[in-house]
């Protein structure tokens, strides 16, 4: 038992191996100083801006299927032999769909822009 | 209109997180603690713990990490707010300074969506390319960090698991992999998920784990070689990753492990804290494979000793570990590497004071000098405690040398004699009839002899006079004794062997009185040359012949300043008099008091202006301004200091002139912007005082207190000073009774019960359990508890001494019996002081308590009877003394019971209007009602009907956690999501129903939870100058450990100080950029309204650290108001009005 715990409380991990060695709890008190508070009078701009996530999960989702269907579609499509719509990259009976999501989205919102550049 | 200024008197101390890293550089060990909406960062050094800076953020906040992306050489913060604000942080050092820069900032919160009632996760993949966020119910939002783009997009996934317990990323995988701790139906589960940043989605990961411990409540990640989780449940301890799976069910592991802090950068070991307070270590142990890699072959944990209950754990270096608590005092500890004795690993090197929680406070004026102290009920479980804080000057204590009869003496003088022209080195105490010489080598004290020194009188008076003299004034004479001859060159002596009755000198001056004749003399080498005699109508009571200089140092050299007019008190018609030098012509004289004599008469300059002061024998402080050219005095100023006479010393102190009044209240005089301040020393009495700046003990104060002679330096500026009492068990609500000198006190204790029977077992030595003398409440409620519970709460009452903090008296209540309140009070013509406990029987099947009992209590030659107790239907959550009667909160109602003749009580009427009643306060014959959910109402009590009605309303769903009553008028309430808010009774409404509304008048958002309000003040009240037109000082205690001040202004000082709180929140910049107008906004569930009515004194005082430059720009273009007229305010006028407003607190 006794050499066990010498095992497990050996070696402590050291970064600085002469951090605490002048520790002196009594000087400490003396010194005790107290800790200045930050403040900064300085312009300072964020260098990024987090941008608010403004895309619904739902209408990704939606997209995602819609994206996976297409998918089958054209795949459907290569096996049966029909080059003709894949090259085209649209399937024309999905176009009106997504003109009736697209108004919904803000200017700003960059994942469902991103998304449909991808699609 | 309501016009408030609110102010932190004591930063929040309670720790909520503590990390380390490398932020202020690559070479730097950084720990940070976060302290509610405050962070403070330190480096880890030889000394131990260098403090770099304290960051105010404005927000609580609710996630802290470091993290290092790649390229960085050190690392950064990533912090959110529980309002959702993110920002990221890094450390940038200047000259002589540093800079929080501000990386990334902005709003991650939803327009929709639940708050998870787990709380906020926030995590960091390994790579720290990604920051995984939970922040409402259902739904992770992921934020991809990359440090070159302009915008950082966050993104949100839904997951299937609603209730998420923990989630963490795990190390060893290329792509980002989540595992999470989960909640359904069937228990807790673990599962992993892949995040796919590019697609957005998340896919099921490599492994999952169902039916885990029940109570599993988180994850550690397991870095690379071993890699993997570890899973931290109730009874047992998990190791997983995939392939393997060692759990294991350590036997010592009784209570929920709250905290971990990982030891080896290789992940090996890891120091668990428990919620009683147990520290462990963990050991992975490993084998290394044939192909080099390692895999995990066993866990073994070991308890190391008991330290705070920890909230946060961080291991520093070297075996220093820092233990971050919040229901008790935080701790840095010395792991050692062979138990010291039995499971002593832990060894304590320093703690930091924690109020938190502050459950109740009462203020109190212990010590009679007119200045609150507040006593706390801090903590809970083992680490509750009372704390008593009190606002003052504080003498460090650097030595105390036991001197009996020191109390006697007759004063104290410093000399320097062994080497004239350095610091002094001998201390002259005089007593009726001899004196008695100390010299100081080094910090050794010993008596001696002085040449031509007469030891065998009473000294008058003695000091260093030019020339190389010395000189002692005793009731016989002068003695003018030379350095240099080491010997008496020369004495004076009064004719006709008449005594001296009083003396005084300066470096060249004495002036002495013989009963009414006042004698001037002057210093020359060998001799004391009388100049000037007068006699005076009356006996001299005291003189006092200071030159009026600013600056000390022209009191020595051999230019030194000569008084020009010296000042008298005499004894019959109670005058103080200014005669000019070296006539002893009469100037002016002013009566001071009619039968009081004056003691003591000092002439003193601060910050260029003249001052007389002039003490009584009541202990009443009279101080005028001076003008020295014509010995005129004016604007007669008084101040009670203390009840004993009280004698004036002048010392120097941080290069400035400082007056230190002696007494059975010492006070420190001195002067700040051109106002006298007043302020209390923490010592009890002090008979006498002088300077004392020796070699062993530079600038030094000596003091004669009480049989000691105290050597000690001085605090530069006052401030609060905390004693704790430790109760070992949790407090819950105090009280303070005048009469009986004591404290009631109610607490709670956990008891372990008998696994066979009823039998219980104190699990720990507490303050109920060693009390003088402890009783118990005969059994009440013969009720059987259904099912077997381990642990047991016991309510206890508490009588304690107010000035040793002795438990005198525990009453031990009911088994299920909990304590809710108490008070102490007279009830109806009954001339004794009761304490009222009110409680409420707590049973696990019942949701709310059915019933309790109100217990009348009677203290009186240390013996505690029950006197009365009346049994209610419910939990008595709050006591108030009400005419006489005892006003009660019970669940719904609000009762009045009247005290008997017979001394019972009995229900007079109640009034049943709210959901619960939580909280009362009363003022005349009205009621302010605080309700669990349904704001404040105000009841009005109608003696002729016997009536207690419903007058007015506020309409607002908040739910309240303190309230209190500002005037007949205003009413102040703090509710749940951290906001104070005050409503206004419109009496002199036209309608019925709108006298009925309480209008919200002002609005605020504090950012802690308040726990209490109670009027009071930590500073002397009505002291000196205070221009401040504040009225109603109430103080209030949160859950993080703060105290804070509210107090209303008028509407003048609140217009001049809200333009400089809007202007202050520009020039001052928000470290993450946050808006301080959002910030303080009044924000609950239901809605965000515009802060309004109060000014945040703590961006006002913000004010004092601005540079020069920065001041002038917050004062362009301001108004202020003098006499009637308004002119441009300058930079002065600021800082007057904000350390005005500083000085409340």
């Amino acid at each position: 038992m006794e050499e066990d715990k010498g095992e497990i409380l050996g070696n402590f991990p050291s970064f600085n191996a002469m951090n605490f060695t002048k520790f002196d709890p009594q000087s400490n008190d003396k010194k005790k100083k107290k800790i200045s508070v930050y403040l900064s009078t300085e312009e300072s701009k964020p260098q990024q801006v987090i941008k608010k996530d403004r895309s619904s999960i739902l209408l990704r989702y939606l997209y995602q299927q819609l994206d996976k269907k297409k998918h089958e579609n054209l795949k459907h499509k290569i096996n049966t032999g029909d080059s003709q719509a894949s090259a085209d990259g649209n399937p024309p009976d999905d176009e009106p769909r997504r003109k009736i999501f697209k108004p919904s989205h803000s200017k700003d919102d960059v994942t469902s822009t991103s998304f449909s550049e991808k699609t | 209109m309501s016009s408030n200024y609110i102010v932190t008197a004591h930063k929040p101390t309670a720790v909520k997180q503590c990390i380390t890293g490398n932020f202020t550089s690559g070479s730097d060990l950084n720990l940070l603690i976060s302290k509610n909406t405050r962070l403070e960062l330190f480096t880890v050094t030889p000394e131990g713990l260098r403090p770099v800076k304290e960051i105010n953020i404005y927000g609580r906040i609710a996630v802290l990490k470091f993290f290092r992306p790649e390229g960085e050489d050190r690392d950064l913060l990533f912090i959110l707010t529980e309002r959702y604000h993110g920002c990221i942080l890094q450390y940038k050092a200047t000259d002589g300074g540093c800079e929080i820069i501000t990386k990334a900032s902005g709003d991650l919160s939803d327009t929709v969506g639940r708050p998870p009632e787990t709380g906020i996760i926030g995590i960091i993949d390994p790579t720290s390319k990604l920051i995984g966020l939970r922040l409402y119910e259902g739904v992770f939002k992921f934020l991809p960090y990359d440090p070159t783009s302009e915008e950082l997009r966050p993104f949100n996934i839904r997951i299937e698991e609603l209730s998420v317990i923990d989630a963490k990323f795990l190390h060893g995988y290329t792509t980002p992999t989540l595992v999470i701790i989960y909640q359904n139906s069937q228990g807790r589960h673990v599962k992993t998920y892949i995040v796919d940043v590019r697609d957005k989605e998340v896919v099921a990961g490599p492994w999952k784990q169902e039916n885990i411990d029940a109570e599993a409540n988180f994850i550690i990640n397991v870095p690379k070689p071993l890699a993997g989780s570890i899973i931290i449940g109730q009874e047992s301890i998990t190791y997983h990753n995939g392939d393997k799976y060692i759990p294991i069910a350590p036997p010592q592991i009784k209570d929920t492990i709250n905290c971990y802090a990982p030891v080896d950068k290789d992940g090996s070991r890891y120091l668990l804290g428990d919620l009683a307070g147990h520290l462990f270590i963990l050991l992975l142990e490993s084998d290394e494979m044939m192909d080099g890699t390692n895999t995990v072959r066993d866990l073994k944990i070991e308890l190391l000793g008991e330290v705070s209950i920890p909230e946060a754990i961080s291991y520093l270096d070297n075996g220093v570990v820092y233990i971050g608590s919040r229901l008790g005092d935080s701790q840095l500890i010395r792991l050692h590497t062979t138990p010291v004795e039995v499971q002593l690993c832990v060894f304590v090197l320093d703690t930091y004071t924690n109020l938190g929680p502050i459950i109740d406070m009462c203020v109190v004026d212990l010590d009679r000098q007119g200045q609150g102290q507040v006593v706390t009920c801090s903590g809970a479980f083992k680490e509750g405690s009372l704390r008593i804080i009190r606002n003052g000057i504080g003498i460090q204590e650097h030595a105390s040398i036991d001197l009996p009869g020191i109390k006697e003496n007759k004063g104290l003088w410093p000399l320097r004699v062994f080497d004239t022209s350095r610091s002094y080195d001998t201390l002259v105490i005089s007593f009726v009839g001899h004196s008695r010489i100390l010299q100081l080598s080094g910090e050794e004290v010993e008596e001696t002899d002085l040449p031509g020194f007469d030891d065998e009188s009473q000294t008058f008076y003695c000091s260093n006079v030019c020339h190389n003299q010395l000189v002692q004034i005793t009731e016989k004479s002068i003695r003018l004794i030379s350095h240099t001859e080491r010997r008496q060159v020369h004495e004076w002596k009064p004719k006709n062997d008449r005594h001296i009755s009083v003396a005084t000198c300066n470096k060249s001056q004495v002036l002495l009185a013989i009963g009414s004749s006042l004698h001037y003399f002057e210093i020359q080498p060998g001799e004391v040359i009388e100049r000037a005699c007068v006699d005076l109508p009356h006996e001299v009571a005291c003189l006092t012949i200071e030159p009026l200089v600013s600056d000390p140092s022209e009191l020595e050299g051999p230019d030194f300043v000569t008084a020009s007019i010296c000042a008298v008190g005499l004894w019959n018609d109670n005058t103080a008099r200014v005669l000019k030098l070296p006539t002893l012509e009469e100037m002016h004289q002013q009566k001071l008091a009619d039968e009081i004599i004056p003691r003591s008469i000092l002439l003193v300059q601060f910050d260029g202006i003249n001052y007389l002061l002039v003490t009584l024998g009541d202990g009443t402080l009279f101080y005028f301004t001076l003008n020295p050219e014509t010995g005129y005095i004016s604007d007669r100023k008084k101040v009670p200091l203390g009840t004993q006479p009280t004698s004036l010393s002048v010392f120097t102190s941080g290069g400035s002139r400082t007056v230190f009044a002696c007494s059975d209240r010492p006070t420190v005089v001195y002067s700040s912007n051109k106002k006298l301040v007043f302020s209390n020393v923490n010592l009890k009495e002090v008979s006498h005082m002088c300077p004392l700046d020796s070699d062993g003990y530079p600038d030094s104060l000596a003091l004669a207190n009480d049989n000691t002679l105290l050597i000690g330096t001085i605090d530069e500026i006052q401030k609060l000073h905390i004693r704790t009492v430790p109760l070992y068990e949790s407090p819950r609500r105090i009280a303070y009774q005048e009469e009986s000198q004591c404290f009631g006190l109610v607490t709670l204790r956990t008891d372990s019960v008998d696994a066979t029977g009823d039998k219980m077992k104190i699990t720990r030595p507490s303050a109920s359990t060693q009390a003088s003398v402890c009783t118990k409440s005969p059994p009440v409620d013969g009720r059987s508890v259904e099912g077997f519970s381990a642990t047991a709460d016991i309510g206890s009452l508490l009588i304690i001494d107010q000035h040793t903090f002795e438990v005198h008296h525990a009453y031990q209540l009911d088994t299920n019996e909990e304590p809710l309140s108490i008070m102490s009070c007279k009830l109806g013509s009954d001339p004794n002081s009761y304490f009222v406990v009110g409680t409420a029987f707590v049973y696990m099947e019942e949701t709310e308590p059915k019933h309790g009992r109100i217990l009348v209590f009677h203290y009186i030659d240390n013996k505690l009877t029950l006197v009365a107790e009346k049994e209610v239907k419910g939990a008595v959550f709050c006591l108030c003394q009400f005419n006489g009667h005892v006003l009660a909160a019970i669940n719904t109602s609000v009762s009045i019971y009247q005290w008997t003749t017979e001394k019972e009580l009995r229900a007079e009427c109640s009034n049943q209007s709210n959901i619960l009643a939580l909280y009362l306060k009363c003022k005349g014959d009205f009621v302010l009602v605080g309700d669990l959910m349904r704001s404040m109402s105000i009841l009005n009590y109608k003696h002729v009907e016997g009536n207690l009605d419903e007058i007015a309303k506020d309409y607002s769903p908040n739910w309240m956690t303190a309230v209190e009553i500002l005037d007949d008028d205003n009413f102040l309430g703090a509710e749940n999501f951290y906001n104070v808010f005050i409503c206004q009774k419109d009496s002199g409404a036209t309608t019925d129903e709108e006298r009925s509304k309480l209008r919200e008048a002002a609005l605020f958002h504090v950012g802690d939870s308040i726990n209490t309000f109670r009027h009071g003040s930590l500073v002397m009240q009505n002291v000196g100058e205070t221009a401040v037109s504040s009225k109603g000082h109430i103080l209030f205690g949160t859950v993080h450990g703060s105290i804070g001040v509210i107090t209303t202004v008028d509407e003048d000082l609140y217009a001049f100080l809200h333009s400089i709180q809007n202007r202050l929140a520009k020039v001052i910049k928000s470290v993450g950029n946050i808006d301080h107008e959002s910030w303080r906004s009044f924000c609950t569930n239901e809605k965000t309204e515009a802060h309004r009515g109060f000014v945040d004194g703590d961006l006002i005082e913000c004010f004092l650290d601005l540079n020069r430059e920065k001041m002038a720009e917050v004062a362009k273009g301001l108004m202020v108001k003098e006499h009637g007229t308004k002119r441009e305010a300058t930079v002065d006028d600021l800082i007057k009005a904000v350390e005005e407003m500083n000085r409340i607190h």
